[in-house]
């Protein structure tokens, strides 16, 4: 059974169709890659995925479970995370404060408890020490105290992901994870990308135009066009593709 | 003006000024955590008043008490509002304007509900009966038991509500949603959840100062009422988004109204009924120094700041 | 603005109910009496009990007319003037040009049917006040009769003889900022000078304050300038008048000086607060205000209101009772047509015994009986003694 199965995915945005009958599968464990030119609607496939937008029509079956409906912090805590192209954080919060913030039913959120220090202290430093082991994962560790706007491009990308890995997602949604990023930075971002596939188990959707460095880490590609799937097959299949190399390259 | 009467207005200030921090601030939290400048706290404030009125009638005189009643009262006043107007409203995507008229609308509503109980009950222009003593004489300072509640139990608050806000994981997760509502849902922050507490939170102090002002006035149902310009000026010197010009805001607000209108009553003949413009000069003269106004606000309403 | 509207909708629905039940009793011919009161404000509580006094007076009125076959009916049609002018003027045209109303009971203050008056005079409507006395509403030939309340330049001279009596070389005032604040801080200044006293500090309140320490300091400082010699004589609204009283408490200058004030000061709510009651005590807090005077319906009206509404009627409750009762009288002699009820009034006006006082109109259409009585706290504040009489007419105190 695959671990995401998208059915006849539509979007419309007014009288714009950006996503059209789009179905596809990612496999457990896979690492996939999504490609295709600006617009041809790859973005909105992954908001749709996250909920983060309503879908027209379709299905999204996620584990198992139809996951269509569910608003997007819903959609997280059934274990599907994503980073965004321009690294969204809370910028005015500290690198620790922006992993804590996904942790799920904590104690010192409650009206009742937040104001009695003791009762959620202990469990605070135990999501801590959680936070500060992913930290030393993606190699922030000595950053976790400071402003989430003083980091670099490239340590922001990484936080991103860390603070997906705070959620323990089974997919990890990446909208160009490499956007901005310096073409040595790039590919070791993919290393530890590839790393969160190889040590946690955990599947990949990433989106991604520096074709180079994707195909080295894929398993599998989709290719979008217009809103359609247009072709889906391996690295090597892909890049060997008339039609892909036509629309993508220009050839 | 006599010095007596400076330290008569100054203490004044500071008394009036401590009530008006601790319902501005209900006005800044609700404007950066729910994008609502909500005109019905006025109300809460009042209805807090009156459930601190009914203990105290009953006959239990302990501030605690009263106080509690109070916050009880004003919380569930501000989650309903929230669930059965705001709420829903906001899922329309209606507009800022919509949301301030309808939220004129919710303060009507509780305020002729209060009315039609304080009538029923006759109710009207009683006081909280907590017996006025001085504590504190030394010359003309002079220092009522009152302004030993009002003034710590404030401050308390006030230090509490930003240790709550700056230092606790609910806080945590209320200045994200200040911050970027569509993000904290996509990291899973129980964002619906969150809202429903601070509306709690907001709804509570609103009801403390609510029983605090009604130690200091009779009770009456526009007694909120009658003070929200003032404490919307002191939101908006705090620029809607900052705890601590919130705070600033409402000692200028209550220093322009008590020592600056007696200071120019006394040397320019100024009329004393002309206090209750002070606030509309102050809102005036914050928005020709923004000339956007709350809209530009809201644009940058994100950064709640400590 | 929600709140208009909300009360055209209310409106919407009174005319409908008005309209149906005029169609159910179509050989009936119906007057409709037009009722102006604050509903809402500090003084809700005032113009809501005014209002069922004036229920009261109609339910007895039709009750009699039904017994005596007689095919006129009262009906009453009531809007809120929100305790403002514009409000009052509001109200008064929302009655008429919903229900074609000749006369309209209210409103309650001075500076309320002042606010009323220009659309009155304009559209022939006739308004019948019972509390209002501001000096300043006192002119002749239009259409505003205050029937039972005489206008404060009576009671202004007592309050001025009072305070010189008292010793108060100098007087510090502090008054409400509207029409019957400011008319009362005029007379009582002209006729304390104009008896030998010196000077004067006023200090006015907007309307609608509700916390008054800032005033409280100015009046403070003023009396302590002033010296040994100088009272303090306070013209405020109930609500305002507690809050004043609250942080006037423990001032040190303010407990020390005696106090004159208006009839707000010694509201029911006043006396309940025992600091309150221990500040007025302390001060020998003295009132002039029209004498209460039981007449043989006094405790008829009493008795019937309670029946109805099963509570005691409030403080001037009956002036609502006996202004409707003059309003109905009168239309039931000349009809209902505004210009033949403004002709005819003072004659019914003062052919009727109410349940305060007998009104006699001046030309001015206002009541000319100024009797008043002068209280004082009992020393324990629990409650007022009459300490002795004022009569305005020819200007003579008279103690026990």
């Amino acid at each position: 059974m695959p671990l995401l199965e998208l059915a006849n995915l539509r979007k419309d945005f007014g009288g714009l169709r950006a996503v059209d009958d789009v179905s596809l599968t990612v496999p457990e464990g896979a690492i996939i890659g999504l490609i295709g030119p600006n617009g041809s609607g790859k973005s909105t496939l992954i908001d749709l995925i996250a909920g983060s937008t309503d879908l027209t029509a379709g299905k999204v079956k996620f584990d198992g479970e139809d996951i269509s409906d569910l608003p997007a912090n819903a959609v997280f805590h059934k274990g599907i995370a994503r980073g965004y192209q321009e690294p969204t954080l809370y910028f005015k919060m500290t690198v620790l404060d922006n992993l804590l913030l996904p942790v799920k039913d904590q104690r010192g959120e409650h009206p009742w408890h937040a104001p009695r220090w003791r009762s959620w202290q202990q469990e605070e430093q135990t999501h801590a020490e959680a936070a500060l082991e992913v930290l030393r994962q993606v190699q922030l560790l000595p950053h976790y105290d400071t402003l989430a706007s003083d980091l670099s491009g490239g340590q922001m990308k990484l936080l991103e992901i860390a603070r997906a890995l705070m959620g323990k997602p089974k997919l990890l949604l990446l909208d160009e994870p490499t956007a901005g990023v310096a073409p040595k930075l790039a590919y070791d971002i993919f290393q530890q990308i590839a790393r969160l596939r190889d040590d946690h188990g955990i599947t990949l959707l990433i989106v991604e135009h520096r074709l180079e460095i994707l195909f080295d880490f894929v398993d599998y590609v989709y290719v979008m066009h217009l809103g359609n799937l247009l072709a889906s097959g391996s690295a090597a299949e892909i890049s060997a593709h008339a039609t892909v190399r036509e629309v993508y390259f220009g050839d | 003006m006599p010095p007596a009467l400076l330290t008569t207005s100054l203490v004044n200030t500071i008394q009036i000024g401590s009530l008006y921090a601790l319902m501005a601030l209900g006005i800044t939290l609700t404007f950066s955590v729910m994008k609502l400048p909500n005109f019905a706290h006025a109300d809460y404030v009042s209805a807090g008043a009156y459930a601190a009125l009914i203990v105290s009638l009953s006959g239990v005189l302990n501030p605690f008490v009263i106080m509690a009643a109070a916050f009880i009262v004003g919380a569930l006043a501000a989650l309903i509002s929230h669930l059965f107007v705001f709420k829903p409203l906001e899922g329309r995507d209606v507009s800022l304007y919509t949301l301030i008229l309808s939220s004129f609308a919710v303060g009507l509503i509780i305020r002729y509900i209060l009315f039609l109980m304080a009538d029923y009950f006759n109710l009207f222009d009683l006081r909280i009966a907590i017996p006025l003593r001085i504590l504190f004489r030394e010359g003309s300072l002079i220092l009522s038991n009152l302004f030993a509640w009002v003034v710590p139990t404030s401050i308390v608050l006030v230090i509490a509500l930003t240790l709550l806000l700056n230092r606790t994981p609910l806080g945590r997760e209320m200045r994200a949603l200040a911050n970027n509502t569509s993000l904290a849902r996509v990291i899973g922050i129980p964002v619906e959840r969150v809202k429903n507490h601070a509306w709690l939170l907001v709804g509570g102090l609103a009801g403390v100062a609510g029983a605090l002002w009604g130690m200091q006035t009779a009770v009456s149902p526009l007694m909120g009422w009658a003070a929200v310009l003032s404490v919307f000026a002191a939101a908006i010197l705090g620029g809607l988004s900052s705890f601590t010009g919130t705070i600033l805001g409402a000692y200028v607000v209550a220093f322009s109204e008590h020592t600056v209108m007696l200071f120019l009553n006394f040397n320019f003949g100024v009329d004393l009924a002309y206090k209750p413009a002070i606030p509309f000069i102050i809102i005036i003269a914050v928005l020709l120094i923004r000339p956007r106004g709350l809209t530009q606000l809201i644009k940058r309403g994100g950064e709640l700041q400590r | 603005m929600i709140r208009k509207l909300l009360l055209i909708c209310l409106l919407i629905a009174v005319t409908t109910a008005l309209g149906a039940t005029a169609i159910a009793q179509d050989d009936m011919e119906t007057y409709v009496l037009g009722v102006a009161l604050p509903f809402t404000g500090s003084f809700g509580t005032f113009g809501q009990d005014f209002e069922r006094g004036i229920d009261l007076a109609v339910a007895q009125m039709n009750a009699e007319l039904e017994a005596a076959g007689s095919s006129i009916r009262f009906e009453t049609a009531s809007a809120d003037t929100e305790q403002t002018p514009e409000g009052a003027s509001r109200a008064l045209q929302t009655i008429v040009q919903t229900t074609g109303a000749q006369v309209v009971v209210g409103p309650l203050t001075t500076a309320e049917v002042l606010g009323a008056k220009q659309f009155a005079d304009e559209n022939g409507v006739v308004i019948v006040a019972m509390a209002s006395s501001g000096p300043a509403a006192s002119i002749p030939g239009d259409n505003i009769f205050r029937v039972i309340y005489p206008p404060d330049t009576f009671s202004s001279k007592a309050f001025a003889t009072i305070a010189l009596e008292r010793g108060h070389q100098n007087m510090v005032l502090l008054h409400v900022d509207d029409a019957f604040g400011n008319g009362m801080k005029e007379q009582f200044i002209t006729n304390f000078q104009a008896n030998g006293g010196s000077e004067v500090a006023a200090f006015a309140y907007a309307p609608q304050s509700t916390e008054l320490s800032t005033e409280a300091a100015a009046v403070s400082a003023a009396l302590a300038g002033f010296g040994d010699t100088a009272g303090f004589f306070c013209v405020c609204f109930p609500g305002a008048a507690e809050a004043f009283v609250q942080v006037a408490q423990i001032d040190p200058i303010l407990t020390s000086v005696q106090w004159l004030g208006n009839e707000a000061m010694t509201s029911d709510e006043m006396l309940e607060d025992p600091g309150h009651a221990q500040t007025l005590a302390n001060a020998d807090f003295v009132t002039v205000s029209q004498s209460a005077e039981v007449t043989p319906l006094t405790p008829i009206f009493n008795a019937d209101f309670v029946a109805m509404f099963d509570k005691d009627p409030g403080i001037f409750t009956n002036y609502a009772f006996d202004a409707a009762n003059i309003a109905m009288l009168t239309m039931l002699a000349a009809g209902n047509d505004g210009a033949a009820v403004k002709s005819m009034l003072p004659f019914i006006s003062n052919h009727y015994i109410g349940t305060a006082v007998q009104a006699f109109l001046d030309e001015n259409g206002d009541q000319a009986i100024a009797s008043y009585g002068i209280r004082q706290v009992r020393e324990d504040g629990s409650g007022f003694d009459v300490i002795g009489t004022y009569d305005g007419n020819s200007d003579t105190i008279t103690y026990k």
